[in-house]
């Protein structure tokens, strides 16, 4: 059965620096819930520290991980996993969710997240890795679909089944990011709905929205610092018809937007939400 | 492609001064889309440096601060998760490297006050040592908040920094959280330094420093350890004591 949360029902918003002040005093009844990225917060004070604090006495919170790397060859990081699970389990997270990627080599942090080869061998061991971090944490956990610009070597699977490998091999949930697969299909020339039908959307958790780059020739950056487009909310209603009612969060990292614009989009997302899933948040 | 050569390719290829054809050739398609992740992971670097290195980049320039980033990702790359922590290896590279032609001479001083106010902010405060009454005969409890720094050039304070002697106490304001900066004496300067030592009683502290000084106590310095003392409390850059048995 999927992981449900009755707290985790339609939108929810990604805790930034600069959105907090907004979030905490004048946030829409569209927004829900909020998401956080543990790595801003683990073993720091100050100004982060009062901000998860008024964040958390008016929304619940999810976690949202940036550096897990479960496709990396280096050796997973137990200190890591501790400080991680201690903060999953004080912000009373439901699940937690990080990216199907890797992001560091030999100890160094590349700090984006890259790209790993579509192949039996890398599905395999990202998936052991998986299954070593998901023993660490209290909480289930899901991964995230990529956006990639480029494949390293030959693929042996395409990435649906890739997807699917890792997931049925390590019993993690999803995160499904549509602007991602959006982004994907737009890059990679595919259809993103063939592609989301090809997922196991019975293990969807979570999904993700939000905004990419139109560089030179059409080629589409995922950026989280634009608006979101008009074809991923489509796309988002589409996906929401075939999963029901997973709970759905904008993210917003970059270029921060006056506040009006980012309600207008949490709004249009809830509209959307409401209409795919029949459901009343 | 095995994966282990897949991230090690794609990491040299980030990493690397100069892209190396075999690597594009060796990860295969269209090596423009490699080149662009290789783009966003560098310039990714220096838009977190710009923002959290700001005397630093104003000093430096944005490209002479990208020149700098290259020489760290090739020869010394980050090893934190943490992008809170990348500004402060970053700099720690760049004060331990010659500096770019042509970059003021406050660029080093510039680094270390922009390094300092980062600890201070993100510094992790959560009580982990115990700290009991304030006493003169136990050690003092100073918040992890907080850094001594000896500067040159006055790049704390001016937009174009004069030279001279400034001697500051680094802090993040219990209230606002903000980060600020006392300007301490040589003697204040010198205490303050002695009192992080985590054995040394106060009353300790404070006669080392005189004998380092050559001074005795008198109603004099008394008065000035009252009001350093009287200060430091208020602000929250002494906690308390470490209590006994601590
Ligand atoms: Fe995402």
């Amino acid at each position: 059965m999927r992981p449900t949360d009755p707290r985790f029902t339609g939108i929810g918003l990604g805790l930034r620096a600069p959105l907090a002040e907004a979030i905490v005093h004048r946030a829409p009844p569209s927004l829900r819930w909020l998401e956080v990225s543990p790595e801003n917060h683990v073993n720091r004070g100050g100004s982060f520290v009062r901000m998860l604090h008024e964040a958390r006495a008016k929304f619940p919170l999810v976690t949202h991980g940036l550096t897990m790397c479960p496709g990396s060859t280096d050796p997973l990081d137990r200190a890591y996993l501790t400080d991680l699970a201690a903060f999953v389990r004080a912000v009373e997270a439901p699940w937690h969710s990080d990216h199907l990627c890797f992001g560091h080599r030999d100890g160094v942090f590349l700090h984006d997240l890259l790209p790993i080869p579509f192949t039996r061998d890398a599905a395999a061991h990202t998936a052991a890795r998986v299954r070593e971090a998901m023993a660490a944490l209290p909480v289930p956990f899901a991964l995230e679909n990529l956006s990639w610009y480029a494949h390293p070597g030959e693929a042996e699977l395409d990435e649906a089944a890739f997807i699917r490998a890792v997931l049925d091999a390590s019993g993690a949930w999803l995160m499904l990011d549509v602007n991602n697969v959006y982004v994907n299909a737009r890059n990679h020339g595919f259809d993103a709905r063939e592609f989301i039908d090809a997922l196991p959307l019975d293990r969807v958790v979570q999904m993700h929205v939000a905004g990419h780059l139109v560089a030179e020739h059409g080629f589409r950056i995922d950026t989280h610092g634009e608006p979101v487009c008009d074809d991923v909310y489509d796309l988002l209603h589409y996906a929401l018809r075939r999963t029901g009612p997973v709970p759905v969060l904008l993210e917003r990292d970059h270029n921060p937007p006056p506040w009006e614009a980012l309600v207008d989009e949490l709004d249009r997302l809830d509209a959307i939400w409401r209409d795919a899933t029949g459901v009343t948040p | 492609m095995k994966l282990d050569a897949a991230q090690s390719t794609l990491a040299r290829l980030c990493l690397d001064r100069t892209p190396r054809d075999e690597d594009l050739t060796a990860l295969g398609g269209d090596p423009l889309r490699w080149l662009l992740y290789r783009h966003l992971v560098r310039g990714r670097f220096v838009d977190t440096f710009s923002d959290a290195l700001p005397v630093a980049t104003r000093a430096l320039g944005r490209e002479a601060l990208g020149t700098m980033v290259e020489r760290w990702l090739a020869e010394r790359p980050p090893t934190t998760r943490y992008v809170r922590e990348l500004s402060l290896q970053f700099a720690d590279f760049a004060l331990d490297h010659a500096l770019p032609e042509g970059a003021p001479p406050w660029t080093a001083d510039a680094l270390r006050w922009d390094a300092a106010v980062m600890r201070c902010h993100i510094a992790d405060d959560a009580e982990r040592v115990p700290v009991g009454p304030f006493a003169m005969d136990r050690p003092v409890v100073l918040t992890p908040a907080r850094a001594l720094l000896r500067l040159r050039w006055s790049v704390h304070r001016d937009e174009v920094p004069t030279e001279g002697e400034h001697a500051l106490l680094v802090f993040r304001a219990e209230d606002s959280l903000r980060v600020e900066a006392l300007t301490l004496d040589a003697f204040s300067f010198a205490l303050v330094t002695a009192m992080g030592a985590p054995h040394t009683s106060l009353t300790g502290a404070v006669y080392d420093v005189l004998a380092r000084h050559g001074e005795h106590a008198n109603a004099d310095v008394a008065a000035v350890l009252a009001s350093l003392l009287g200060d430091l409390l208020e602000r929250g850059i002494v906690r308390g004591s470490a209590p006994d048995g601590a």
